[in-house]
């Protein structure tokens, strides 16, 4: 590293970013997938598709903790929502363990109240707990690599932003079919255009994994908390394993009074103070006349409050307001900083066209790393072909990047294709993600050329394409219920993707003898031939 | 429609500042921004404005917190957006500028 702060910063950003790209294209495909996990989950469940939200689905839910869980000290009501087609219902007695708490849940036809059984699957969750975990290794290994990778990648963005010469002259700029500037141009509109959402992500990641990379922080720390907690999330509240206050054990007696007919007026009246429809309800001593309803709803507005950020009713029997649970907020700055970008990174707080919004950037994320790792190689083909280490690097960019694409397009299939009743199918789901990518990994180092790209986007352009129909096919229900709509609208966007990546990797020879033929604009005339220095890159 | 009207208020800024620039200018309108004096400082402050009431349609519809996340992410739509058109739109990115924004309307009135 030597010469000018730009030169230095140019080395920086090559060899942090180069070293690190296959492993930030992992994390980057599958966290912006995560952001609809609800959802594909809801896909890799078919069993749950007959579910059909209706007016009186915390009532069926009701009946059914009626007649499940009489004595119980709580009951608690999920309803349906825009990531939820089901109830779930949910019961205490006091005293559980979190394994026995776990267990005391029911997911229910939201229209009939009958109980569904969906089939075992890894679901979103794989994808989202790959993305900071990995996965076959142990979790505070993992979130401490993935802490690292991500702090290269921020160095990245950094350095990236410093060595850029022309950052807002070429802001716009993209020169398709011009081969090497056409991968620079992608790389940087990918990075630029979508700045301020790589810093919040990459930041925000890593200071949610901050904790595994404080050597002095005594009790670790990673994505929502090591058991026995860990980072500033910890002061807010019970962190994942922490002792939990044990209930007194108490057995009401079976219920004598039906407070069903209350629930929808206290939910009316909790939408009606918010604005928008309650989501869940607990009631305590169910069955009694001193039952009382806690709702609550997706009703925040502000992000620096953190978890608690949304704001609740409770309801006596006679469905009067006993008490309004105010949101919680922020202790001081530094929590609430790192509530806000807790929140931003989660999308915990995120409606249907904000986690669109989140998916596009982490889309541009995706492409940022990916076309990152070609241009490396695009930028060295001519002096380096045929050396040991650059014909891996090569090699190894087809099945991290194509590859990994129709890894996770055959991680859907398998879902579908394997027998619901078949024993550790989950398992079999995840292998079969890792036995592909393993697959088109070895297969790009044998062919690391047009062909290996273009054969491997190909496969993952055919099974996005196809995943609608595979849904339809394989489903219960023929007609897609919204969430089914979203993913499968998700991965056609990916297919659209590919599609146009294949028709580029089979037109380009083509440009090379030809020029091509159509009729420019005026204005396309007008346009000035572009200059190769002209993007402010510099080759490293 | 709130986010449709952030949108469009996106898109009319980011238009603004492409315009701007020198090498955009020259390949949409085929005339040299230097001819304008002061066109790129109006088309700069254009920009501006128009990004910053953008803000507005999202405060309303999402809160002051969730409504500048909701901006920010309609920004970065609006960037790629007004590129593409760029690239391979450019004919109905010249009839937009030249009879939908208003900076294309002072580039015709603007003394040379």
């Amino acid at each position: 590293m030597k010469g000018s702060l730009r030169q230095s910063m140019t080395w920086l950003h090559t060899w942090s970013c180069i070293t690190a790209g296959w492993i930030l294209f992992a994390i980057f495909f599958t966290g912006t997938l995560a952001f609809f996990r609800s959802e594909i989950t809801h896909w890799m469940q078919p069993e749950l598709h007959v579910s059909v939200p209706a007016e009186n689905s915390a009532e069926v839910a009701y009946r059914y903790l009626h007649a499940k869980a009489p004595g119980a000290q709580e009951w608690q009501i999920s309803l349906p929502g825009p990531r939820e087609e089901t109830v779930s219902a949910s019961w205490r007695n006091g005293g559980e363990d979190r394994q026995q708490m776990r267990s005391q849940r029911a997911v229910l036809n939201a229209s009939t109240g009958e109980e569904l059984k969906p089939r075992e699957t890894a679901g979103g969750n794989f994808l989202y707990r790959f993305h900071f975990e990995l996965y076959g290794v142990p979790r505070a290994a993992g979130e401490t690599f993935v802490g690292i990778v991500s702090m290269m990648m921020l160095i990245g963005i950094v350095s990236g932003v410093i060595m850029h010469r022309k950052i807002f002259a070429d802001f716009f700029m993209f020169r398709p079919k011009k081969k090497l500037l056409s991968w620079i141009d992608g790389h940087v509109l990918a990075s630029v255009l979508a700045l301020p959402f790589h810093l919040m992500i990459t930041f925000s990641g890593l200071l949610l994994l901050g904790g595994t990379l404080l050597p002095w922080n005594g009790s670790g720390g990673g994505h929502g908390g090591p058991p026995g907690g860990g980072g500033p999330q910890g002061q807010g509240g019970p962190q994942r394993g922490a002792p939990q206050a044990r209930a007194v054990q108490h057995k009401p007696a079976a219920p004598v009074v039906d407070n069903s007919a209350l629930l929808a007026q206290v939910m009316a009246r909790a939408s009606a103070e918010w604005g928008v429809p309650a989501d869940r309800i607990t009631i305590k001593n169910p069955g009694t006349d001193k039952a009382t309803f806690s709702v609550s709803g997706p009703n925040r507005v502000e992000l620096s409050a953190g978890r608690g950020g949304n704001s609740g009713l409770v309801f006596n029997s006679e469905g009067e307001i006993l008490k309004v649970e105010e949101a919680s907020s922020a202790p001081n700055t530094s929590q609430a900083i790192y509530n806000y970008m807790d929140m931003l990174h989660q999308a915990r707080f995120a409606d249907s066209v904000t986690r669109w919004l989140l998916f596009f950037a982490g889309i541009l994320g995706t492409l940022m790393v990916g076309t990152g790792s070609v241009l490396w190689v695009e930028k060295r083909a001519k002096k380096q072909m045929g050396r040991r280490g650059f014909e891996l690097v090569r090699g190894t960019n087809i099945g991290a990047i194509a590859g990994l694409m129709v890894a996770t397009g055959a991680y859907f299939w398998t879902n579908r294709l394997l027998p619901a009743e078949l024993a550790t199918r989950s398992d079999w789901e995840v292998r079969s993600f890792f036995i592909v990518w393993g697959l088109c990994v070895v297969a790009g180092l044998f062919r690391r050329d047009r062909k290996g790209w273009l054969w491997q986007t190909l496969a993952a352009a055919v099974l996005f394409t196809f995943i609608p129909l595979l849904d339809v096919a394989t489903s219960p229900v023929l007609v897609p219920d919204t969430l089914r709509i979203i993913f499968d609208a998700a991965c056609l966007i990916l297919a659209a993707l590919a599609w146009y990546a294949v028709s580029k990797l089979k037109a380009e020879p083509k440009s090379k003898r030809a020029p091509s033929g159509r009729k420019d604009s005026p204005a396309r005339r007008r346009r000035p031939a572009p200059e190769a220095g002209s993007t402010g890159e510099q080759t490293a | 429609m709130m986010t449709f009207l952030c949108l469009l208020l996106c898109i009319a800024g980011f238009l603004h500042f492409s315009m701007a620039n020198p090498k955009h200018f020259r390949a949409v309108t085929g005339d040299e921004i230097e001819n304008l004096p002061g066109g790129r400082l109006i088309f700069q402050t254009l920009a501006v404005c128009f990004l910053t009431v953008a803000m507005f349609p999202a405060i309303a519809g999402w809160q002051t917190e969730i409504g500048l996340v909701v901006w920010c992410g309609l920004l970065h739509v609006a960037a790629v957006l007004v590129s593409l058109l760029f690239t391979y739109q450019q004919d109905a990115l010249a009839f937009v500028w030249r009879w939908c924004v208003p900076g294309g309307w002072l580039q015709r009135v603007l003394p040379r």
